[in-house]
């Protein structure tokens, strides 16, 4: 198997204050990994590492064995990383199909032509789900139809590795049933993820192999129905649950 | 003054006096941008037309100078007032939609005022008596003190109303985070209002002052808003000793540069130091908010 | 993202009559000129709509304007070379500026940015004002060389006195930068910088090089409205520093920009094409000192009535 990704001794302070330390782990192609942990465990910071929106204090990063330490953001799209925000970041003045094909036409390079980049985002609207509404501009979608925009307009770029952020918060059940459904009709196509899940209703389903982050470090990592029941896991939870409680 | 030795007194009394005026026509901005999100590019010409209102009064309605002052301070007032409701239902980005649009209100008064009152450079020159500091055989004249008593005044009872009211406290509230400030069952609309009301009033009160002290002409106002953004970029909004600090400051670089360099070098100075601070501190107002 | 051919018509039908109502109308003189104008006022905005395309909406455009015409005014009068040479060389002083605005202003956005550019204007007008031995300072100069005879199969165009060759260039001028942003705005870079303009996270997600993208713009803007410095001084003859860095000169390409719309090609075309006779030839016998006031008028109405520009009326319905 390929090493997709590999996180080495990855740290990150500001200031005075660590977010994470000494992070290390590895993903291997086709694999998907959820990284969860309580409020402020350090899922975002680890997440906006991987993906470049955050410069690491120490440590490295390899990106099918290139070091990608400090590449800014777009290279790492250009380079194959795609990812979704926990707030979703659509173009709002463009249609629903002109999103999309915005990320077949630029991200990973080679770039095709703009006609089969516009072929490639109607197919990926079928897969999400998005189809008949095309040609709405993208301010008009809810929040559940800008995650599926986002997710379509990911993928459309070609990803060796797609990093997606809380992409179950705020939607309800039925919706987190839905994306479950098609992260796993996505993972039978061999893509390797990436996901961080606060509430752990959608990262379960779909990861193969649970990180459980508390602190900033490692606390336990597995398989998804052992890491939940991990008692490191549960503790962290819980603690975090019974603060919220004393302070509520 | 020698020509070897640096006039220094002469220095410190233009510069203090240039700069406790600066930050009276600093402070009408700066609340307006604090309470009301309100960039208002037009605020120079707002003064400059306040000193050719109390021009008119003082030179065609022989209104002596000192009740131009109250006159014009109401005058501007009620001004700002539908430039609240004028720009209150502009749309996002609000921001960027505020600054176009008094840019156009800038260029309309620009105009108009060339149509009322020509491109001849105006002064008004009240008669008032002038002293020369004991020792420091540095002679000021009775505007100068004027100019420097009225915006300390003025300055200092806006800092009153700030931080000694109650009104102050839901202003402050307001600045610092207008969304926390409607939460808390502040009326932020209210507080816009207000806000345009005190910057007219600060406005109004600036012009004639402006007028007595500095030639005033249809473009003179680009000078005085570049110098209100200057200052409250660097000083953040509502902090009005640093406002007063930074206004000093400024007074004292420009009349330094113009001895060292000629008054033409003077626009360089205003222009270099916005640059500079944005440089520095590139969200500078918007960074204060955090703290 | 490809639109009707139809929606070429109507530009294609304004262009052909922009061209032949000179060729009906004679002794048209003042129309000549005000037109002519407007033309290169139609430049001026497009070129500033190009930097407006990633999202910045500048206030200092007259910065490079006023390099452009010092260049290429200094060019011509140290050296004597003809303005063929001065105009496109002349106008690298405002792509200089531009390199120097990129280093400087990178990390501003929005509103920040629309103050930077404001005091931007400043720096060159003063340097240029106080550098008596190459500018002769605010004196100016005059009796620069106007534009040359060309020769065209036998056939002389004098484009330095005669109005209706002016019009012509002028006219061939923004034709040709209309169709340069035409192209733009349909390519994989116009789109691009849509995206910045857009939602500049996004556009970073997906691999686009905000800083680049926007460097380019700037950069392509920069010189162009220093090449309409360069012809405005070769065609009034004169140039002194608050003739070109003013801030009317910032502000009419941004007025003609959001007045006829940014999101069509031809907006800001549009936008000169309409206001600047408007201001002429009606607001000016009308109030002969204050007729430029009508342009803070028309952008507060604009901005509350058609925050889109009117080019952006076809659309609505």
């Amino acid at each position: 198997m390929t090493t997709c990704l590999k996180v080495r001794g990855l740290s990150k302070h500001f200031g005075e204050q660590g977010v994470l330390r000494e992070v290390t782990f590895a993903l291997e192609e086709g694999e998907a990994l959820g990284i969860i942990g309580p409020n402020g465990a350090g899922k975002t910071t680890l997440f906006n590492l991987i993906a470049g929106w955050l410069a690491p204090s120490g440590g490295d990063i390899f990106f099918y064995g290139r070091k990608i330490t400090r590449w800014p953001p777009d290279r790492r799209g250009r380079g194959g990383m795609a990812r979704t925000f926990q707030t979703p970041q659509v173009f709002p003045e463009m249609t629903v199909l002109e999103n999309v094909m915005m990320g077949a036409w630029f991200g990973r390079e080679p770039h095709p032509p703009a006609a089969q980049a516009r072929d490639a985002a109607r197919g990926l609207l079928e897969v999400v789900g998005l189809a008949d509404k095309e040609a709405a501009p993208a301010r008009e979608l809810t929040l559940m139809q800008q995650r599926l925009l986002e997710l379509a307009r990911a993928l459309a770029t070609r990803p060796r590795l797609l990093l997606l952020d809380e992409i179950a918060a705020g939607l309800s059940l039925k919706a987190v049933k839905q994306l479950t459904d098609l992260m796993a009709k996505l993972r039978g196509q061999g893509l390797t993820l990436v996901l961080t899940d606060h509430l752990l209703n959608l990262v379960v389903p779909v990861s193969d192999r649970l990180l459980a982050l508390d602190e900033g470090q490692i606390i336990a990592q597995g398989p998804p129905q052992t890491i939940i029941h991990d008692p490191r896991v549960e503790a962290a939870y819980l603690g975090t649950a019974a603060a919220a409680a004393e302070e509520g | 003054m020698s020509s070897n030795a640096w006039p220094w007194a002469y220095i410190f009394t233009t510069g203090f006096s240039l700069g406790s005026f600066y930050a009276l026509v600093a402070l009408g901005f700066s609340l307006i941008f604090g309470i009301a999100r309100a960039f208002n590019l037009a605020h120079g010409e707002l003064i400059v037309l306040s000193g050719y209102l109390a021009f008119a009064l003082w030179k065609f309605c022989q209104v002596p100078f000192l009740l131009t002052l109250p006159l014009c301070l109401a005058v501007m007032a009620l001004a700002a007032l539908p430039l609240c409701l004028l720009l209150r239902r502009l749309g996002e980005p609000y921001g960027l939609n505020t600054l176009v649009v008094t840019f156009g209100l800038a260029l309309l008064l620009q105009n108009l005022m060339l149509v009322l009152f020509s491109a001849d450079y105006r002064l008004i020159r009240p008669e008032l008596p002038g002293l020369t500091l004991p020792g420091l055989e540095v002679a000021v004249s009775g505007s100068q003190i004027l100019l420097v008593l009225l915006s300390l005044l003025a300055t200092g009872a806006v800092h009153l109303l700030l931080h000694r009211t109650f009104l102050g406290k839901a202003l402050r509230a307001t600045i610092q985070d207008p969304e926390a400030a409607q939460v808390a069952g502040i009326n932020i609309n209210r507080m816009a209002f207000i806000a345009f009301g005190l910057g007219g009033m600060l406005i109004g009160l600036a012009g004639p002052l402006y007028g007595q002290n500095m030639y005033l002409f249809p473009t003179a106002g680009v000078d005085a808003t570049l110098i209100a953004i200057i200052l409250t970029i660097f000083a953040g909004v509502g902090r009005i000793r640093t406002l007063l600090v930074g206004g000093w400051v400024l007074g004292l670089v420009e009349s330094a540069a113009i001895l060292a360099m000629g008054s033409r070098w003077r626009e360089l100075v205003a222009a270099a130091l916005l640059l500079a601070l944005l440089a520095w501190r590139p969200e500078g107002i918007a960074a204060r908010k955090q703290e | 993202m490809e639109k009707p051919h139809w929606s070429s018509i109507g530009p294609a039908a304004a262009a052909l009559a922009l061209a032949v109502w000179p060729l009906v109308f004679q002794d048209a003189s003042l129309y000549l000129q005000v037109m002519g104008m407007a033309c290169l006022y139609g430049t001026l905005a497009l070129a500033w709509n190009l930097y407006a395309l990633s999202g910045a909406v500048s206030l200092g455009h007259a910065a490079f304007f006023g390099l452009g015409a010092y260049g290429s005014a200094l060019l011509s009068h140290h050296w004597q070379w003809s303005t063929v040479a001065t105009i496109p060389l002349g106008a690298l002083a405002g792509l200089a500026f531009g390199i120097l605005w990129n280093l400087g202003f990178r990390r501003l956005r929005g509103v920040y940015l629309g103050l930077a550019s404001l005091a931007a204007m400043e720096i060159p007008k003063v340097i240029l004002d106080n550098w008596d031995s190459l500018t002769y300072g605010s004196m100016g100069m005059t009796g620069l060389s106007k534009l040359p005879v060309l020769t065209l199969g036998g056939w002389q165009v004098d484009l330095g006195f005669d109005l209706k060759a002016q019009y012509y260039l002028l006219l061939a001028l923004v034709l040709a930068t209309a169709v340069l942003l035409r192209q733009i705005m349909g390519s994989r870079w116009g789109w691009a910088l849509r995206a910045l303009r857009e939602n500049e996270t996004a556009a970073i997600a997906i691999g686009i090089r905000a800083d680049r993208e926007r460097a380019r713009a700037l950069l392509g803007s920069a010189y162009l409205t220093a090449l309409c410095g360069g012809f405005y001084v070769h065609l009034l003859g004169l140039v002194e520093p608050p003739l070109v860095f003013n801030l009317h000169l910032s502000a009419l390409p941004l007025i003609f920009s959001i007045f006829g719309g940014r999101r069509l090609f031809y907006g800001p075309v549009l936008g000169a094409l309409i206001l600047y006779p408007l201001e002429q030839l009606v607001f000016q016998p009308l109030f002969p000192m204050g007729h430029a006031g009508v342009y803070g008028v028309v952008i507060i109405l604009t901005i509350f009535f058609f925050p889109q520009g009117i080019s952006a009326w076809r659309g609505l319905k």
